[in-house]
């Protein structure tokens, strides 16, 4: 009861702040630049290998539907506007270019048709830019729903290393509260918040990209890493001396996370990369159907961590030599 | 001499501090981390139509049983392969866990699954052979696309053939040149310190009642966070230097020229922010849209020489091409750093300004009507002709 009047009352802080509301608004724009980035990172990777109309007469029938399947051409059914005429005939290519530059990019288009006329190929349905598609789900997604988790974790480290500059920490402390009870009275307000815009981001999200799957397995896996997160914050803040030092240690904690799938680890090590929380929500949120023996790591690993800063952090806590200022 | 006193005693207030100790640990190993990382991407961008982000590696299920693409796509990186039965392959396929499934020569997709799709995308450039027939090529020039668009291609792929190149160009190395800029930030990270700690604190009253103008307790800080930071850089360009990863020393010149600006940019923030917070949300916008500028500036060097001194950034390709003489680089560098000295200038005043530690504080608005609209429109005039005579003279020094 006194955990929820506390984090009612944290709650009410963080809305009066105005800056805080601005960087909530400003997500929103990050939201829609990221989904505008997706695209244009798409368009310019087409753009930069699009050869444009083509026309092909062919007496084979596996050389028009490969040639067909490629997006760097489009097929015509009239050679006037075209920049290069293909005609394959008895087993000859006769290949009339209109237009210099693109000779190489042609014969690459000819070479591929030929390569992959060797197989035979499955139907798939058309739908968005395969570039799009990718840049989406395994970049910006986990990107845009890690947002408001590094956003909340730097709130929570505010409230606590703020009431350690003003010392009213220590008047919290002798309050008859646990000192794990006001953590949690800290941290729910926060968990609330992420998961409100987590929530938010995801409905946003998966009107403008609608290739988003086990939304709830998701918001769960966000939920354990948040708890991860947020522990460390507070254990991170609890040893700071002050707000900058403890945005300092955040920054790079939240870094060295992020940026552990861009690490080249050797082979051996590549393991390690996949733990990055990018690799369990590119995993959740961009595969229709799941093994369990791929997921249910992901969980286990974030789960132990969440517990072992935990109690990190309610050690700390219980020290007041990281309390106390100085 | 009050100045120096001062200075000396803000840089004794730096190294005393654990902080600074800690970040420049953490930097030397983040800069030692970073090397590797955009070395991977210069590679990337060497081939930029296969371009695989390292978080889309085992991005595409795919299930393999005896095909003789089994080794190829073993060894592609998106794909994360599932060697199996045929059976297997087909309840895998069935319950949407792999996007596509190869056996022998027939490939099966997961039909609706949007990776399926990209999954096509990226089957279809994993072999490339020569077709066993000879093409026979005739040129016939006809103008079927418009010139323009021929025109806009041409300068996309000369954009990002120059990325390309400017990346893994031995002697100036981008990646090396975004690494260094952790110390910049690192640097002005301080400058926050120095000048907000003292509000939040209320020792600035202290400092202010003090017989010493206030523009030097200002120019005192700024200053020492300026030696640490040239000191840094110096460092930190030494060592790459005999790691081998700068083998121009003179191309890091824009380099200092970035961080005088950045610094004088902080400088202004954090005497008109009024707590942590608000620096650090300010100093973030201003970063983003100060980057935003330099970097489009230096784009602009693509299209026409005569933009290209608005950015340091061009000096570097200034330097590169080759193109630099003495007066070249002056011309180029100057407007940084002018700009950089007026910002400097407009804080030192600003400071001196009681509303900015007692309140209330005046809004942007008026401060920038009161600072920059006043006297802006007095020096407009000169400034115009200036600014035409600067053109010229570029003009003449790039032509």
């Amino acid at each position: 009861m006194r955990v929820l009047t506390l984090a009612k009352k944290e709650f009410k802080d963080i809305l009066s702040e105005r800056i805080y509301i601005i960087t909530l608004l400003l997500q929103v724009f990050v939201v829609f630049g990221i989904v505008f980035l997706g695209l244009f990172y798409a368009q310019i990777q087409h753009s930069i290998t699009y050869v444009g109309n083509v026309y092909v007469e062919s007496d084979d029938p596996l050389f028009l539907e490969q040639i067909s399947r490629d997006e760097r051409i489009n097929l015509v059914s009239y050679p006037d506007r075209a920049v290069a005429v293909i005609t394959v005939e008895d087993g000859t290519i006769h290949i009339e270019m209109r237009v210099a530059w693109f000779t190489r990019d042609v014969e690459d288009v000819i070479k591929r048709a030929y390569t992959n006329m060797r197989f035979e190929w499955g139907t798939v349905s058309r739908g968005a830019n395969p570039i799009f598609i990718e840049i989406m789900s395994s970049l910006l997604i986990p990107l845009v729903l890690l947002l408001p988790i590094f956003f909340s974790m730097n709130i929570l480290s505010d409230s606590i290393v703020k009431e350690k500059e003003r010392k009213t920490l220590e008047i919290l402390f002798s309050v008859p509260m646990r000192r794990e009870e006001i953590i949690i009275g800290k941290i729910i307000p926060i968990v609330v918040l992420g998961l409100l815009q987590v929530i938010a981001w995801i409905g946003l999200l998966s009107q403008i990209y609608p290739y988003m799957y086990h939304v709830l397995l998701l918001i769960l896996f966000l939920v354990i890493v948040m708890a991860f997160f947020f522990s460390s914050a507070v254990a991170f803040s609890t040893y700071a001396g002050t707000m900058r030092e403890s945005n300092l240690f955040l920054i790079l904690l939240m870094m060295a996370v992020t940026f552990l799938v861009f690490i080249p680890f050797p082979e051996e090590l590549s393991f390690l990369c996949r733990l990055s929380p990018v690799g369990g929500i590119v995993m959740l949120s961009s595969n229709q159907g799941l093994l369990a023996t791929e997921v249910i790591p992901y969980f286990v690993v974030y789960s132990i961590l969440a517990l072992i800063s935990f109690f990190v952090a309610s050690k700390m806590l219980s020290k007041d030599r990281y309390t106390r200022l100085g | 001499m009050a100045l120096s006193k001062m200075t000396i005693w803000e840089l004794k207030q730096i190294f005393k501090g654990k902080k600074f100790t800690y970040a420049f640990v953490i930097q030397f190993f983040v800069i030692l981390a970073i090397i590797p990382l955009f070395d991977v991407y210069s590679e990337i961008l060497e081939d930029p139509q296969e371009i695989i982000l390292p978080t889309s590696k085992d991005y595409l299920p795919v299930a393999i049983s005896s095909s003789p693409l089994t080794q190829v796509i073993d060894e592609h990186p998106i794909f994360r392969v599932y060697h199996v039965s045929e059976e297997q392959g087909g309840s895998l396929l069935k319950d949407h866990i792999v996007c596509c499934f190869i056996s022998g020569e027939t490939i099966l997709f997961d039909e609706n699954n949007p990776k399926a799709r990209v999954a096509e995308y990226h089957l279809q450039r994993l072999l490339q052979q020569e077709p066993d027939i000879e093409p026979s090529w005739i040129l016939n020039e006809r103008s079927v696309v418009p010139r323009q668009q021929l025109r806009a291609r041409e300068l996309a792929m000369r954009e990002i053939r120059r990325t390309a190149e400017m990346m893994q160009s031995e002697e100036i190395n981008y990646s090396t040149l975004l690494v260094l800029l952790l110390a910049i930030f690192l640097a002005s990270g301080i400058l926050v310190d120095l000048v907000v700690s003292e509000k939040e604190k209320q020792t600035g009253e202290i400092l202010m009642s003090l017989p010493v103008q206030s523009w030097k307790v200002l120019l005192s800080k700024v200053f020492s966070v300026v030696i640490v930071l040239v000191c840094q850089i110096a460092l930190w360009i030494f060592t790459l230097y005999f790691l081998g990863r700068v083998s121009s020393l003179f191309s890091m010149l824009p380099l200092f020229l970035m961080s005088f600006l950045i610094i004088s940019l902080t400088s202004l923030v954090s005497v008109y922010s009024k707590s942590y917070k608000e620096a650090g949300f300010a100093i973030t916008v201003s970063y983003v849209l100060l980057f935003a500028f330099l970097m489009s500036a230096s784009a602009f060097y693509v299209f026409s020489e005569k933009f290209s001194f608005l950015s340091p950034l061009s000096l570097v390709v200034m330097i590169e091409k080759g193109q630099s003489t003495v007066s070249g680089i002056v011309y180029a560098a100057l407007p940084v750093f002018l700009v950089s000295c007026v910002l400097i200038f407009v804080s030192a005043r600003l400071y001196g300004r009681d509303e900015f530690y007692f309140g209330p504080r005046p809004s942007l608005f008026r401060v920038l009507l009161e600072e920059a609209v006043k006297p802006l429109s007095a020096l407009l005039s000169w400034l115009l002709v200036i600014l035409l005579l600067y053109t010229d003279i570029l003009n003449g020094v790039v032509l």
